[in-house]
């Protein structure tokens, strides 16, 4: 696989804010890259750079080999998909999405073969001829993605786009998103701030922070394998905890034993800080000479998520199934090596 | 409960009072008494009078010409502005902004006195010429001000899909900024043609020999109480003139919102 969209050492500031800070990422062609991140990571800024609304301070950004650091938004085979859709209110369906190709110059019968066929691809061939107004949302959100897609661009950046959706509809649209993907092929950049859309769609994620990419991973791999603190914190929920490297795994900071996954040595006595993900840990019942108590029970469906103290540690625990201890029970806890990863000590 | 009926005889007393003059002008225009005093038969003459007063029908030319002359420089001035101060953010921008609002808060007198010194200053001959930048001067700020209240409620992406889809910074204001803006421009021109078109106190002072426009003819035909009852009939007209136009306007208005 080629990469199509090559970002080289890109800076931003506003003022004082670095909003990014030496960023660089490739983009393969074909995928489905998601930048994900907190408000505030750069996410929308280095998308604003892609689409060729701001330019950076620094570093430079190729596509398909061609360097367009400098190319204005109206000559750049990229398209986007906004927020807030941002289609034109005094334009119909069917107009909104020709307003690329007419403003290309495509003949007509080229332009009405492309419509139909996009409009065929979202399913808004009854609602051709509404105006964005008396459409829902999601309707909105398929005119804004045809309305980009028929320019065949390179590359379509989609920012937030399900943001403004309720959930039930933005896990259905999640589905139609990735099957629309299979159809046209086009390398898509995904903007969002929620890690389970980018986790469900994405080949692969760049997590953002601070202006700074934290890691660039499939995600699978992000979740199992968090680079940063940020990155385990902020994919799914997990506990952050220090300990000490003895043989076989690491003695935490409270006692408990934490097993090391296979493949994943170090030193005995070197300090440690690890990641354990909360369904990777078994509760039993335990004893009053335990120091572990049940602070809260959480039930969240199918499975339940505990809140346990002791030794000054905290622990949030996920188990199938529904509540089986109280609050205030005794318990003793387990770690299972599959949920721990180990972090970069410093700098979190 | 019983309800009130205060809002309505209120409401009912207030129409009244708006209402009352324009019914007695109209109705003395058909009145027979030439002071229009009591009421001594229904009469055509005085609309036959006015059909035969050129004087009149000068005046009311030239300012239906000042007006139009007026509209189409203040709509393209006056729309420029409003989107210069909308988009910029300059250190001058809440400078501009005052000169903008100034015309409006400024009281006519005071600006038909400094215009006429300032032409005066330049040895500009007043006249047609001289009326028509005085006019465009202050309906500049009208239009600004009612531009700048729908670009308000304009939403910005919608520039920047517009250029995503490969437009250029001229098809940009061509295909969406103008379509969208058009309705506050209509509204702001409109404006501009209703006010150029009574003005009184500035055009005073700013036209000169020859240039007598319809506000400043009827001011002068005023004092003579011969041609009072002709000037109910010509106010009669422009008054059905105002309804017709505003009826018109609603309907358009009312073509433009979109069907739920």
């Amino acid at each position: 696989m080629d990469d199509s969209l090559v970002i080289d050492a890109v800076s931003r500031r506003f003022g004082a804010l670095r909003a990014l800070d030496d960023v660089s990422l490739s983009i393969r062609e074909g995928e489905i890259f998601s930048l994900l991140g907190p408000s505030g990571c750069g996410k929308t800024t280095l998308l604003r750079l892609l689409a060729g609304f701001d330019a950076p301070e620094a570093g430079r950004i190729f596509l398909a080999g061609k360097d367009i650091t400098a190319l204005p938004p109206e000559h750049r085979p990229v398209n986007t998909v906004f927020q807030n859709y941002a289609l034109f209110p005094h334009l119909s369906v069917r107009e909104n999405i020709a307003f690329g190709p007419r403003l290309a110059g495509w003949s007509r019968s080229e332009l009405r073969t492309a419509i139909d066929r996009m409009l065929a691809l979202v399913k808004l061939e009854s609602h051709a001829d509404c105006k964005p107004a008396q459409l829902s949302g999601g309707q909105k959100q398929r005119t804004a993605l045809a309305r980009a897609l028929v320019n065949r661009p390179r590359v379509l950046l989609l920012d937030e786009p399900l943001a403004a959706l309720d959930l039930k509809l933005r896990q259905h649209l999640l589905v139609e998103l990735a099957s629309l993907h299979r159809e046209v092929g086009t390398t898509f950049v995904y903007v969002t701030h929620d890690q389970g859309e980018a986790m469900s769609l994405s080949h692969r994620i760049a997590v953002m922070n601070r202006g700074r990419v934290e890691q660039v991973d499939e995600p699978e791999r992000l979740y199992r394998q968090p680079a940063t603190a940020f990155v385990a914190a902020f994919i799914g929920n997990t506990n952050i905890v220090d300990g000490r490297a003895e043989s076989g795994g690491v003695r935490l900071a409270d006692g408990l034993f934490a097993p090391l996954p296979d493949g994943v040595n170090a030193a005995s006595g070197t300090s440690l800080r690890l990641s354990v993900r909360p369904e990777h840990m078994r509760l039993e019942i335990g004893g009053l000479e335990d120091p572990w108590r049940v602070a809260e029970v959480v039930f969240g469906g199918p499975h339940t998520q505990y809140w346990v103290e002791g030794r000054g540690q905290r622990w949030l625990i996920q188990q199938p199934g529904p509540p089986a201890f109280a609050r205030g029970a005794a318990v003793q806890l387990r770690v299972e090596s599959a949920g721990v990863s180990l972090l970069p000590e410093a700098g979190s | 409960m019983k309800r009130s009926r205060l809002p309505a005889t209120l409401t009912a007393l207030v129409l009244l009072f708006l209402n009352a003059p324009l019914a007695v002008l109209v109705l003395n225009s058909f009145n027979a008494s030439r002071f229009g005093g009591t009421w001594e038969g229904f009469t055509w003459q005085w609309y036959e009078r006015l059909w035969q007063a050129d004087e009149v029908w000068d005046a009311f030319l030239l300012s239906l010409r000042l007006a139009t002359a007026t509209t189409l420089a203040a709509t393209v001035l006056g729309t420029l502005a409003a989107w210069s101060l909308h988009r910029f953010n300059g250190r001058l921008q809440h400078v501009h902004r005052a000169l903008i609002v100034l015309p409006l808060a400024l009281p006519e007198l005071l600006m038909g006195m400094a215009l006429l010194s300032l032409f005066t200053a330049l040895h500009i001959p007043t006249g047609p010429l001289t009326i028509w930048a005085a006019h465009v001067t202050f309906c500049i700020s009208y239009v600004a001000m009612v531009v700048l209240g729908r670009l308000r409620d304009f939403d910005t992406h919608l520039l920047d899909a517009a250029r995503d889809l490969g437009a250029g910074p001229w098809q940009v204001a061509y295909r969406v900024l103008l379509p969208l803006l058009l309705p506050g421009i209509l509204a702001g021109a409109l404006l501009a043609f209703t006010l150029s078109m009574d003005d009184f106190v500035i055009t005073f002072f700013v036209s000169g020999p020859g240039s007598t426009t319809l506000p400043l003819r009827i001011a002068s035909m005023m004092k003579t109480s011969r041609s009072l009852p002709v000037i109910n009939a010509l106010s009669t007209l422009l008054l059905c003139a105002t309804f017709l136009a505003a009826a018109l306007s609603l309907r358009l208005g009312r073509r433009c919102t979109p069907p739920s």
